[in-house]
């Protein structure tokens, strides 16, 4: 190989390679958070028994909008 | 947590978490292309330079797309066209789009995972002899001169095709997190792994740095040609699966708090990662075969079809531990194809299960079996490689890249989506976006979709397709691109499911279209932060829109199984009616919108 194509072939590694690292060192670092609107469908499913869907399953969901 | 509800409808569904989600998605953007397109494309567009052009495209393209699909998927937590049908009610029409662009792709993808598989037997005893590209197109596809549809059915590939869609159903029958979430955590590092030892068994083999210095070496003027950049932005588009639902299937799996920005710098370089990994180790392969043959890399570099069931088995056949190499080969494209099959197959299955509130097992027997029907029906024979090959090109070319132009264009420019879109990934996220993001999603993509699209028709138009008779083309090419916009229209024209309506309002509000935004800005609102509970769409019932409301010109129509009790009209589409809007305990008003 030519030395123009190994230092390519490097480049190349270390952008695609390292960025794919530095990607999941970023993700590491961003522990998954659990909150209580993991189970979306409780609230509706709830709301269903109470037969009053649409009220309360948009209460059910306000927390999150709020965040937004 | 697969929570299976009675009602149906398949925002019920979940990944466990994101780790889940990252496997799936990567499963789904590896596919076939990263293993038999890209090493071509780098080799054909400049070698070593092309990684510039490459690099630049998945930064200011291929992430920002993916991020775009996760965060309309994420927010309004639906198949793709109950999210888009969220995000407004007139974009319904996109996600059905998409939807039907899955079917297409479904239909014929099946055939190439059949093969993979039969080839990855065919390994071992090397049965293509000495002329491999005779063996495929004669022996085993027994490819007809005539280019037209017929019945002749090669029974081996008709088995095999149907192998593979019997484990997709049975995948797809054991939920979002059991079916998709594990089979991908198993494969995706199986693919790895496999391909890993092949590419390491590909690089001892003498001649492997002569096809490595093919690949690249680099030609700097490449970079100044703009058909190198539209190579290398069309590269990054179809091999990340965005644009066509699948992301937005996914990402509605998600939790709700769940780091979107993050997850979609992962899945972009891991897809890039493996692309890079592919054409090391098919570059090496062919600088091996060159080197047998005693002839140059550029000779016998070629990409699809020819490099993975002619050039790779012709390779096999002269390499120590051949059979080996081949194994890892094919089953590497039957696994990284398949992956990609379940989450295109996927799509489909939310959006009809969304549509017409099934459950599950009822939605995937709905789907699956139609689509291997169809599939079984006319690509395991003698006619279907010239079908595939027409089907595939149009789909991509025209199909893919216009739904994706409209889409972008809609979101950005017609109902200003992005802003809205960017603060909800944003809180969510750990990587943050600005207005970079929304220049590069809303701006370059559209610019580099509409050359790459423009560019594709001109030629098409006037070339014709790869000799192929007018009318053939003119079906199954032209005629089935516009087709899927017409079905899809005609969807979206179709009543949700009384459970899909009536159970959930959208979690999000949708977007304010440009007029309504316009207002707010003047009024110094913001855009992308409700007070109350204006503008919060509601469930599916809302044929009207929101300027519709701030107007007071609400027409609203009941689909014909509404609750009608009382209102004894016995025709569903006259009861066109004129009120302020239904269920106005959490409705917008004039009032507050206005």
């Amino acid at each position: 190989m030519s030395s123009t194509a190994v230092i390519m072939m490097v480049v190349a590694m270390v952008m695609v390679w390292g960025g794919l690292l530095l990607a999941l060192v970023n993700i590491k670092r961003s522990p998954e958070e659990v909150d209580e609107l993991d189970t979306p469908s409780d609230a509706e499913h709830a709301a269903d028994r109470d037969g009053s869907a649409s009220t309360a399953a948009t209460a059910g969901t306000e927390p999150e909008r709020d965040r937004v | 947590m697969s929570t299976e509800k009675p009602r149906g409808g398949a925002a019920k569904e979940a990944f466990s978490g994101r780790t889940m989600f990252i496997f799936a998605a990567i499963g789904s953007a590896v596919g076939l292309g990263n293993i038999w397109r890209f090493p071509y494309v780098a080799f054909d567009n400049g070698g070593g330079a092309f990684m510039i052009p490459y690099l630049v495209a998945l930064l200011t393209a291929g992430i920002p797309l993916l991020m775009l699909d996760y965060a309309i998927g994420h927010r309004y937590r639906g198949s793709a066209p109950l999210s888009f049908r969220r995000l407004h009610p007139k974009l319904e029409t996109i996600g059905w789009w998409q939807l039907c662009i899955c079917v297409v792709i479904a239909i014929y993808y099946a055939l190439i995972i059949g093969w993979a598989m039969q080839y990855t037997v065919f390994s071992f005893g090397k049965v293509w002899g000495d002329d491999p590209a005779s063996f495929f197109m004669k022996d085993y596809m027994r490819v007809s001169d005539q280019v037209t549809i017929g019945f002749d059915f090669i029974w081996p590939v008709f088995i095999a095709t149907a192998i593979a869609w019997l484990v997709l159903l049975v995948v797809l029958m054991l939920g979002v997190q059991n079916g998709i979430g594990k089979m991908n955590v198993v494969l995706i590092p199986l693919l790895v792994v496999m391909f890993l030892i092949m590419v390491g068994m590909a690089l001892t083999l003498p001649g492997a740095a002569k096809g490595l210095d093919a690949l690249f070496t680099p030609s700097w003027g490449a970079l100044a040609d703009s058909s190198v950049w539209v190579a290398a932005y069309g590269q990054i588009f179809f091999s990340l699966s965005v644009g066509f639902g699948i992301m937005v299937t996914y990402a509605s799996y998600l939790k709700p708090r769940s780091d979107l920005s993050g997850s979609a710098l992962v899945v972009g370089f891991a897809n890039s990662s493996f692309e890079l990994l592919a054409g090391i180790g098919v570059f090496a392969a062919l600088g091996f075969m060159a080197n047998a043959s005693g002839t140059q890399v550029a000779d016998v570099a070629t990409s699809g079809i020819g490099l993975a069931f002619i050039a790779f088995p012709a390779i096999i056949s002269q390499a120590p531990f051949g059979t080996l190499i081949g194994v890892l080969f094919f089953g590497a494209l039957a696994f990284a194809g398949f992956t990609s099959l379940i989450s295109i197959v996927e799509v489909i299955v939310a959006g009809v299960r969304d549509k017409l509130g099934l459950s599950r097992p009822a939605a995937v027997s709905l789907v699956v079996i139609p689509l291997a029907a169809l599939s079984l029906l006319f690509f395991p024979t003698t006619t279907g490689l010239n079908l595939l090959d027409v089907v595939d090109s149009f789909v991509n070319n025209f199909g893919i890249v216009t739904a994706a132009l409209i889409s972008v264009m809609l979101l950005s420019a017609g109902f200003t989506a992005l802003p809205t879109l960017r603060d909800h990934i944003n809180s969510v996220s750990s990587f943050k976006l600005g207005r970079t993001w929304m220049i590069m999603a809303g701006g370059i993509t559209p610019l580099i979709l509409g050359y790459i699209l423009i560019d594709q028709v001109t030629k098409t138009a006037s070339e014709g397709y790869n000799d192929m008779p007018q009318w053939f083309v003119n079906t199954f090419g032209w005629g089935m691109a516009a087709a899927l916009v017409v079905i899809a229209f005609l969807l979206s024209r179709l009543p949700w499911s009384r459970r899909t309506a009536e159970a959930f309002t959208s979690p999000a509000p949708a977007i304010q279209d440009a007029y309504l935004d316009r207002k707010a800005i003047a009024r110094h609102d913001p855009l992308t932060h409700y007070t109350g509970t204006a503008g919060r769409t509601a469930a599916l019932d809302q044929d009207f829109s929101l300027r519709a409301i701030d107007r007071g010109t609400v027409v609203r129509k009941d689909a014909p199984w509404a609750h009608s009790a009382g209102e004894n009209v016995p025709d569903g589409a006259d009861r066109a009616q004129s009120r302020p809007a239904t269920g106005s305990q959490s409705r917008p008003t004039e009032g507050e919108l206005s």
